[in-house]
């Protein structure tokens, strides 16, 4: 199928997802401007976007089960009204305390109701079964994308204004996301089949147990939290390591970006052959493919060249992840409570993350070197490749006679 | 319509990834937007990479 006869529905999609994302990735460029007017040090404005990320993973599992249990649509209204009031607040607020309300809670469940697990819910139940991992693979690479577009935006925004009118501006734009959300009615007749509708779990509750029974479940959880791990040490680190390795920081940089483009096009390529291929199998290649990447970077000699191959080959297994998940959670459990079950799956890769960023600094405090938390996150991936294997990826009983 | 046999797929990806490559060694701004963006994707140290950023792209700024 290709992808331009994707249902409308995947590309309103891919564009909320470049709002919500795309500012996001924006934050960084803030914290000098928004530290220097309250006078707080920078410390203050990272522990309002460090507790944003919290509850973005936090509210993820109930914003999911939301969205199952009402529509994609109304969650994302929803969440792009609190992403705008938290972008706003922001701009007026008088006393640095209101980030933690404003930048901190309302933009963290923001992104909660409008990113990749209320998104690819509402993908899954309008896109045929058999091509779920190639839409949630162009959803993840054209979102990836459309991020890179905002940055210059909000760059060129903060040298003709404030970062006050510059927040403000955001806020109005995430109103595009209340009119885009208006698309992403979904109904079950296109991706599932009304017999397979008939045997669904009729609650949340029935959906969760269904999963909590199912052993492969867990080690999906198992699986993204690995992902995790990687994504924010790596993310975190690399520069750091690299300058440790004498490297000039425009090398990390070089790195960095190799790991952006890269990413767009491992996401699509992973979630393709996730469709054509078992996607255990797939993901345990994806997982090999990271465990020798890895190994090889910190074996071979640390030099400009293999930097930048390292951001490459990391970057193509980057967020490749993301399709393979989604999709083996829909391949088993049907696409009626996806986003329930994902934004739980989604929550443990947070909790990675956190390990992942944390574990790095503090075993890096303890022996003075990376090189225990590198081997760590090669063990890891290799453990991540194994515990895809005995996942039972067949459907669960209650749909195998309609698929 | 394209082909959408996997071969087809794949080399017409292979296309896109060459000329964004390209484009990417051809654009500092497009260069300095990618970086940023796999930095603030997950690094509490971003600011101290903005500052070696600014402070290599300056520096070659200088020689220019």
């Amino acid at each position: 199928m290709s992808i331009f006869r994707f249902p409308l529905l995947v590309w309103f999609g891919i564009a909320i997802l470049i709002f919500s994302l795309g500012i996001r990735q924006s934050f960084g460029i803030f914290m000098m401007p928004i530290s220097e007017t309250f006078n707080t040090g920078r410390e203050f404005f990272s522990l309002a976007i460090a507790f944003q990320n919290l509850l973005f993973g936090m509210f993820q599992p109930f914003v999911g089960m939301a969205a199952d249990c009402w529509g994609a649509h109304r969650v994302i209204s929803l969440g792009a009204l609190a992403y705008a009031a938290g972008l706003y607040l922001t701009s007026v607020a008088s006393q640095p305390e209101w980030l933690y309300l404003s930048l901190g809670a309302l933009v963290g469940l923001g992104l909660s109701c409008t990113s990749y697990v209320i998104v690819l819910g509402a993908v899954a139940k309008v896109v045929p079964a058999q091509h779920t991992a190639k839409a949630f693979g162009l959803t993840t690479a054209a979102g990836s994308f459309g991020m890179f577009a905002v940055i210059p935006g909000a760059e060129a925004l903060l040298s003709n204004f404030d970062w006050q009118t510059t927040l403000q501006v955001f806020a109005l734009a995430c109103s595009v996301m209340v009119a885009f959300a208006c698309f992403m009615k979904t109904s079950q007749s296109q991706g599932t089949t009304a017999k397979a509708a008939e045997n669904e779990p009729k609650t949340v509750k029935q959906a969760l147990q269904e999963a909590f029974a199912h052993k492969g479940y867990w080690l999906i959880h198992a699986g993204f939290f690995v992902c995790g791990f990687h994504v924010m040490f790596i993310a975190t680190h690399l520069p750091s390591y690299l300058a440790d390795k004498g490297l000039e920081a425009s090398s990390a940089a070089m790195a960095l970006a190799y790991v952006g483009v890269f990413n767009i096009f491992g996401s699509y390529f992973w979630g393709l052959m996730g469709d054509r291929y078992d996607k255990r199998y797939v993901m345990t290649a994806l997982y090999v493919a990271r465990t020798l990447v890895i190994a090889s970077f910190i074996t071979l000699p640390v030099t400009n060249s293999t930097a930048t191959l390292f951001g490459a080959a990391i970057g193509f297994c980057w967020l490749g992840t993301v399709p393979l998940t989604s999709g083996l959670v829909r391949q088993i459990f049907g696409a009626r409570y996806l986003s329930t079950l994902y934004g739980l799956v989604f929550l443990t890769h947070q909790v990675g993350s956190f390990l992942g960023a944390w574990a790095g600094g503090r075993i890096y405090d303890y022996y003075g070197t990376y090189e225990p938390i590198w081997w760590s996150t090669v063990v890891l991936a290799f453990l991540a490749a194994l515990l895809h294997l005995p996942i039972n990826t067949k459907p669960v009983i209650r749909l195998a006679p309609a698929i | 319509m394209s082909s959408q046999s996997l071969l087809a797929q794949l080399l017409r990806m292979l296309l896109l990834l060459s000329l964004t490559l390209v484009a990417v060694h051809n654009s500092p701004v497009f260069l300095d937007s990618l970086t940023r963006s796999a930095v603030n994707a997950g690094c509490h140290q971003q600011e101290n990479m903005h500052h070696q950023m600014s402070g290599s792209m300056d520096h070659s700024e200088h020689h220019h």
